[in-house]
């Protein structure tokens, strides 16, 4: 009766260790993130199981204030953190570090049924500042211009008004869209759609644009290799911002990302790794 | 023929055993199809309600602060009379406010200050935006004072105990009761980064109004990230024009007669309007780097300030005596630095007040109508915060304050009043 009490005394204190090991954190952010941080996570939890990692999306503006309330412990982000961000975390007490994982080549897509298959910057900027309205005064078929956007919260609208509307507004027309995978969908349902995503997204039901940022001089397709050599002009990077405080509990999970495996992960779901 | 008895008792008995079976299985099927649609059912409609209760809360936002805090005297400056002493424990801010936000568009606020002093009513405000532009918001009822920078900048975040003296002066309770139209294009628009302000005011800042007229107050600002969100700068313009009535026919007003400067009467139509008007001008600057944020703050002041004898305080009621009218000015600048990503910063402040900047030194005395309210300070601060976690911090500050020599009693030197302030904040 004794032995079988201390076996019993021993598995307990023995299963608590083992289960002191666990690790877990919490991933929010950008929609843009999103397919190439859960792929990471799906693997590394396979190797490590005895970590666990939930990752969600939201956009880049979500995750960077939940980083800051302290509902997030990790936040991935398609835009570089705000200055007014850094004074809330200041004053939240909270140090931060950021690291760029990948880049994206920020991608313009229609409808396959558009005949249009490249525009230049001045173009899309008339369509999503709502100059232009039929896809006829582009060489297109009679069409009304149906122009999908993100909401403010997302990095990719950010980045999008910055570097292709040249900080100009969005036509006040434009649906807003709560995810990019809903702009995929309504893209792929929509025979006027335009929109635009990153590479990641870009699936057979919509049709990514080539792009001129030299007014019509050369036109670049947004893949991998042209994101890489530079030469296509929409790209940015793709960063994590974590607490410090739970440094040695994400390392790990940041080491695997960056290793040669995790950005063999990043190609595979669409985006440029780092080298 | 027994056996066949048998046979047949046995092939009843198992007609029996599968019709049981069946009824069994019949009655157990349906009552896991009860247990497995009631429950989810019931969890369904659970999560509904929990959704919408929770949908009511949120519209509900509760946060406050407390300050609580030692100051010690370099003289027995607290207290009155024979009951003077140079250590003060004070709660100086006791702040819970509420914020209901029942649509994108519209607000309401109230907010109160409870310490050892009593209950006081800070903020209680509407607030409305315009759904279709999105740029049009109007604000109704006691709310801060959109003047400068400093006014608006909580004091659960700013880093000196105090404001300017310049701002509690000519500014007190911050706050006035009136309508405020804020003019700011949507977060859509590239022309975001600028917003406009007009008020009108009763001009008694949060007591009730006392006269006929009206105060104005326009403020425009601009708030913008440069080099990749490395730097940012902001700033704006401040306007405030009104004044309350004058409740004798005798004014006053700093003139020279046969070489004396002072205080001399004029007449002034009872009822008539003591014009008080204050102009500003304010900056502000935080750059990213390694050493961690810095920021630079400056705001610059100047008008005339409608007072009595013995102040120069911004109206909190309206006059009662003869009205001494005063040219004042103001400025003050921080700088703050947050060592690296640390929970250390620290902080060097300078403010100026001139209370009257048409009389300086000796020529402020009290046989030509000056008092203490016409003395010019200069007062350095130097300050460290340390935040112990997202809610506290440790606030250890250090007034050095210097008054101008005059030739008004108790102001022929420079009085020893520095202050070292020792606060700890909670914040949620």
């Amino acid at each position: 009766m004794k032995k079988l009490v201390y076996i019993t005394l021993v598995m307990i204190v023995f299963g608590s260790a083992i289960q002191a090991q666990k690790t877990s954190f919490k991933i929010k952010g950008s929609d843009t993130c999103l397919p190439v941080i859960l792929k990471e996570s799906e693997e590394f939890m396979k190797k490590n199981p005895n970590t666990s990692i939930m990752v969600t999306g939201g956009g880049s503006g979500v995750g960077l204030g939940a980083l800051i309330t302290g509902t997030t412990e990790v936040a991935m982000a398609s835009r570089k953190m705000k200055l007014d961000e850094k004074l809330k975390m200041q004053d939240a007490a909270k140090a931060f570090t950021e690291k760029i994982f990948a880049n994206d080549a920020l991608s313009v897509v229609v409808n396959p049924s558009n005949k249009i298959d490249r525009l230049t910057r001045e173009q899309l900027e008339g369509i999503f500042t709502g100059k232009t309205k039929n896809w006829k005064e582009l060489g297109g078929v009679d069409l009304t211009i149906v122009v999908y956007s993100r909401e403010t919260s997302s990095g990719t609208y950010e980045f999008f008004k910055e570097h292709v509307l040249n900080n100009k507004n969005f036509a006040s027309s434009v649906l807003s869209m709560p995810a990019t995978g809903a702009i995929i969908q309504s893209v792929g349902q929509t025979k006027g759609a335009i929109g635009y995503v990153g590479l990641a997204y870009i699936e057979k039901s919509v049709k990514a644009l080539k792009v001129s940022f030299d007014k019509g001089k050369t036109y670049v397709e947004p893949t991998v290799e042209n994101a890489k050599n530079k030469s296509y002009p929409i790209t940015r990077p793709l960063y994590i911002y974590y607490l410090k405080s739970i440094e040695k509990t994400v390392n790990p999970f940041l080491s695997y990302i960056l290793s040669a495996e995790g950005q063999k992960l990043v190609l595979e779901v669409g985006y440029v790794p780092l080298k | 023929m027994k056996e066949s008895n048998q046979i047949k008792l046995l092939l009843f008995m198992k007609k029996i055993f599968i019709a049981l079976s069946f009824l069994t299985c019949v009655l157990l099927s349906t009552n896991s199809f009860a247990q497995e649609t009631q429950p989810v059912d019931t969890v369904a409609n659970a999560l509904e309600r929990i959704q919408s209760d929770l949908g009511i809360l949120k519209r509900l936002k509760i946060t406050g602060y407390i300050q609580a805090q030692a100051v010690l005297s370099d003289s027995s400056s607290f207290g009155s009379g024979v009951n003077t002493y140079d250590k003060n424990f004070q709660l100086r801010r006791g702040r819970i406010k509420f914020a209901y936000q029942a649509t994108p568009w519209s607000q309401y606020v109230m907010q109160f200050d409870v310490t050892e002093g009593g209950f006081k009513t800070k903020d209680i405000y509407a607030k409305f935006t315009d759904p279709y532009t999105k740029a049009l918001t109007l604000t109704a009822g006691v709310f801060n004072r959109a003047f400068g920078y400093e006014i608006e900048y909580s004091s659960s975040n700013r880093e000196s105990p105090e404001r300017s003296r310049f701002t509690t002066t000519l500014f007190p309770n911050e706050r006035e009761l009136g309508a405020m139209l804020t003019i700011q294009a949507p977060k859509t628009s590239r022309w975001n980064f600028i917003k406009l302000d007009l008020a009108l005011l009763s001009g008694n800042s949060i007591a009730p109004e006392t006269d006929k007229f009206k105060d104005f107050l326009g403020r425009i600002n601009f708030n913008k990230s440069f080099m990749d969100e490395v730097l940012k700068l902001s700033g704006g313009a401040s306007y405030y024009w009104g004044g309350n009535a004058n409740p004798t026919a005798a004014n006053y007003a700093v003139g020279e007669w046969a070489g004396v400067k002072g205080f001399y009467k004029y007449d002034e139509a009872l009822s008539s309007r003591a014009i008080r008007e204050i102009s500003g001008i304010d900056f502000q600057a935080t750059l990213a780097s390694n050493i961690g944020l810095s920021t630079l703050r400056g705001e610059y002041v100047w008008g005339r300030e409608p007072g009595t004898s013995t102040s120069s305080t911004g109206p909190t009621a309206a006059y009662t005596t003869d009205v001494y009218n005063r040219q004042v000015s103001g400025f003050y600048a921080y700088f703050v630095q947050n060592i690296g990503q640390s929970r250390h910063s620290i902080v060097v402040k300078y403010d100026i007040f001139d209370p009257n900047t048409k009389l300086a030194g000796t020529d402020i005395n009290a046989t030509n109508g000056c008092s203490a309210a016409d003395v010019k300070y200069n007062t350095l601060g130097l300050g460290y915060t340390l935040r112990l976690d997202d809610n506290t911090k440790i606030v250890v500050y250090y007034d050095k304050v210097m008054n101008e020599t005059t030739g008004v009693k108790g102001y022929t030197q420079d009085r020893k009043d520095n202050l070292l302030t020792l606060r700890l904040q909670y914040k949620f």
